[in-house]
């Protein structure tokens, strides 16, 4: 991979962290949106749409950023399966 | 379980990707294979966190009678759910690349930029081989 292919992808990386960000739901959203202005809002909002492929729908395009797996941490899991097993120990 | 389950993902992936995307646009490929491997994924990380929770419960209820023992076990469940942590940090990682790199490709003349599917399928590989 060359030099600009590689500071492109690492550009696009943090692009795509904010955009995930913007589209996930509940905790923390709010908290890691704050310091983003509305026009940076908009701008990365175009980014990703105007990317695209035209082939796949903006509802897939959407899911891919919000899918469980890529929105959830490991501590989600965990707290989730101590749920169900009705476990009343703190989080790990 | 989980070997199971894996293969089993491995098995699609290999027989049916391929065929199923003949006529598919390099993007199309790579968001179908980043949907099948987030799925796999999310699944892998459910079981793997229900059998956890088992054990440590299991753990839980030897805390009187062998503090030692139950110290050892505990630490041994956060070492794992540590390595776990991880594997699922690099493989949202490599998603988010990926995804990236749609946006990185936009406006390209040449598609160079759009990596191969493998990294991803390697990621959950990777994540699945730790809660085995």
């Amino acid at each position: 991979m060359n030099p600009a292919t590689e500071q492109q992808l690492k550009t696009g990386a943090g692009l795509a962290l904010g955009i995930a960000n913007i589209f996930l739901p509940g905790s923390g959203t709010a908290i890691q949106l704050a310091p983003v202005v509305l026009k940076g809002v908009f701008d990365l909002y175009d980014a990703v749409m105007k990317a695209k492929p035209d082939d796949v729908t903006v509802e897939e395009w959407r899911a891919r950023l919000t899918d469980p797996a890529i929105s959830r941490t490991a501590d989600d899991y965990l707290n989730e399966a101590r749920k169900a097993l009705d476990v009343a120990t703190p989080a790990a | 379980m989980i070997t199971r389950l894996f293969i089993a993902f491995i098995t699609i992936v290999v027989t049916l990707l391929p065929v199923g995307c003949a006529n598919q646009s390099a993007e199309r490929v790579s968001e179908r294979t980043i949907a099948a491997s987030n799925v796999a994924v999310d699944a892998a990380l459910k079981a793997f966190y229900l059998k956890y929770a088992k054990d440590e419960k299991a753990n839980e209820a030897t805390r009187t009678e062998d503090p030692g023992g139950y110290l050892e076990r505990q630490n041994a469940l956060l070492l794992k759910h540590g390595k776990v942590s991880d594997g699922l940090d690099k493989y949202q990682a490599t998603v988010r690349v990926t995804v990236a790199a749609f946006i990185a490709a936009h406006g390209e003349t040449s598609p160079s930029v759009i990596p191969t599917t493998a990294d991803v399928d390697l990621a959950a590989a990777s994540l699945f081989a730790l809660t085995r």
